[in-house]
């Protein structure tokens, strides 16, 4: 997958848990400051990328998810 | 104002809570007490099986250990953290619960402060139990499942005593012996203990039964981290109360997942669970184009409801089994909930039975009921407790108020007044006895997942930073926020990149998420103090 179609299934994904629109977010954007997300949607929203791209992320893994930046090179990076 | 209001009643009156493991372990004998996993395996424990196992454990501490020696318990929720804590107690040792997530200083500083001899700890905790054995050698640390350092496993010493015959309560506990010092954030950052006797968590335990019916037929599922009070009392001594079964998520990632393994009929939980269960249900619902029958099915529960019609569990059945099927009840407490969430659950058949509390009263000190609720309330005093609200402070008395803060004099002074505890919660009560919270008196910053914070802390861990001339911190939208007045030219990038350095250094709902920078500095106060008012935090 391009990091294009990441981008787009990403926030896709986020913007289930975040008031934010999709048009709102950027790749600089900051998952709990920017989108209003709190630690247990980080969890659910990890859930959902895994299910999405065939994924298996560690607990250990979750604090790297910090911006969108982030999260789409962890996923192109793991899939 | 003492009040009297539609509680259910209480089954057996204890006034320890040896008496209560005692009274659980004959009365709901071959009841599952605990299921829990071993890998992929569901096991169980009645409440027989509990007993014997608190009182082995118990028999070994007490050979081991001075009498009122301080024990340490630190890990995750688990059967082992249970006996461990509940052994500790029922021998008339104290425990002093310690949050997981603390770095090692800090935990360090925490067994000092509560003058502790031994740590128990889950084998996840294995680099804390290094730390400690190394700087304080004098304090024994005990793995709950592995050698260390040439002591036995906490598990082992179970199997040992289990060889050497039926135990007994070697004597028994009188109520105003200390059971647990609980941690719990100062103003200033710094940690107090909050001594808390059986008596306070007996009737803690007790007053947990009577706000909703629980029979042994049902079961809960513990979902929040088990040293907060909130979560030892509502969480696990209450269930005792009416044999129920208590059933550990093992993770915060397999709440939905364990919902529908262990079907629950009740949760103790935070707003921040109650939030995203809500968000959770109406993602499935716009997923699957459901989301104006949700909203309708919703308009019509309420009114049918105001008919005495409820017909919940056949509307929102789909709902309903998303979370396991038999979810009725959620008692919340720790932070805000949005009245709105209260009603919603309502209608779909769960009552949220939302209630107030503090560490230092073990926790709950007012609540609502599953027969009568208000949602914007958080309840009616619990039995044989007293509030009155002084300029606005709660105050509060009772058998449920701590015996003060270990070894803290002044914080003792400033919290007492005679037998009445300032709470340092701003609220009011309605003419039926029902208290409202309005604000704090005192800067604490209470997040959604009922974790206070002090900003102050914050603030001086990053005025330490170079650049950063002033700054106060809050909670925006539940998110930490920086607001700061740097030094004209400083770099701005190099000071978030330091905020991320001291991040590091702390648990990670301390961390700050967000930062503003300000051009001017803060309005002070007379006494140069920053007025925190003033910032451009909403």
């Amino acid at each position: 997958m391009t990091e294009q179609e990441i981008y787009k299934m990403v926030t896709n994904i986020l913007s289930d848990f975040s008031e934010v629109s999709i048009d709102n977010m950027r790749m600089e954007s900051k998952l709990m400051a920017d989108l209003e997300l709190n630690s247990l949607d980080v969890v659910n929203i990890v859930m959902a990328f895994e299910d999405s791209f065939n994924l298996s992320i560690p607990d250990s893994d979750l604090d790297k998810f910090k911006t969108i930046a982030d999260t789409v090179s962890y996923i192109k990076n793991h899939s | 104002m003492e009040t009297k209001y539609p509680f259910h009643k209480v089954k057996h009156e204890v006034k320890t809570i040896q008496e209560l493991l005692d009274w659980s372990g004959y009365t709901y004998a071959s009841n599952d007490a605990y299921r829990f996993f071993e890998g992929n395996t569901i096991c169980a424990k009645t409440y027989k099986e509990l007993l014997q196992d608190v009182q082995f454990a118990g028999r070994y501490l007490k050979e081991n250990f001075a009498s009122a020696s301080h024990i340490a318990v630190i890990g995750p929720t688990s059967y082992q953290w249970i006996v461990a804590w509940l052994s500790i107690v029922t021998t008339g040792l104290v425990a002093v619960p310690l949050d997981r997530l603390l770095q090692s200083d800090e935990i360090l500083k925490l067994l000092r402060q509560a003058d502790v001899s031994t740590l128990i700890f889950d084998n996840e905790q294995h680099l804390v139990a290094e730390a400690v054995h190394d700087a304080c050698p004098e304090i024994t640390c005990i793995c709950m499942t592995e050698p260390f350092y040439g002591q036995d496993s906490f598990v082992a010493q179970l199997l040992i005593q289990r060889k050497l015959g039926e135990p007994l309560w070697s004597e028994s506990v009188d109520s105003d012996t200390i059971a647990e010092i609980v941690f719990t954030s100062g103003t200033t950052g710094n940690y107090k203990g909050c001594v808390l006797t059986h008596k306070n968590l007996a009737w803690n335990a007790m007053n947990g039964s009577t706000y909703a019916a629980l029979t042994p037929k049902d079961k809960t599922m513990s979902i929040l981290p088990i040293h907060h009070t909130l979560e030892v009392t509502a969480g696990m001594l209450t269930p005792f109360c009416s044999g129920v079964t208590v059933c550990i998520n093992d993770s915060l990632r397999h709440i939905q997942r364990n919902l529908n393994i262990f079907h629950p009929e009740c949760m103790i939980a935070v707003p921040m669970v109650v939030e995203m269960l809500n968000k959770n249900i109406w993602i499935t619902a716009k997923k699957t184009k459901q989301e104006q029958k949700l909203q309708f099915a919703l308009k019509l529960s309420k009114c049918l409801q105001k008919l005495h019609i409820h017909i919940e569990r056949q509307l929102f059945a789909s709902v309903l089994d998303k979370l396991g099927g038999n979810l009725r009840l959620l008692v919340v407490g720790g932070a805000y909930l949005e009245p709105k969430l209260v009603e919603n659950f309502s209608a779909m058949g769960i009552t949220i039975v939302q209630g107030y509390g503090v560490t230092e009263c073990g926790p709950v000190v007012a609540c609502n009921t599953d027969r009568k609720w208000k949602a914007d309330s958080v309840g009616q005093t619990v039995t044989g407790c007293k509030i009155k609200i002084v300029d606005g402070e709660i105050w509060v008395s009772g058998p449920i108020v701590m015996q003060g803060y270990y070894n803290d004099p002044q914080a003792n002074r400033d919290a007492f007044e005679g037998e009445w505890y300032k709470t340092g919660d701003l609220g009011y009560m309605d003419k039926n006895g029902y208290l409202y919270l309005t604000g704090r008196k005192k800067n604490l910053i209470i997040l959604s997942n009922g974790e206070n914070v002090s900003p102050e802390e914050l603030e001086q861990k990053l005025t330490e930073i170079p650049g950063i001339c002033e700054v106060i911190v809050c909670a925006e939208k539940n998110t930490l926020t920086a607001e700061i007045y740097s030094e004209p030219g400083a770099d701005i990038n190099v000071i978030e990149q330091q905020i991320e350095g001291v991040n590091k250094t702390l648990p990670e709902y301390k961390n700050i998420r967000k930062v503003i920078f300000r051009d001017t500095p803060f309005p002070k106060t007379t006494t140069q103090k920053i007025k925190r008012n003033y910032s451009n935090i909403s």
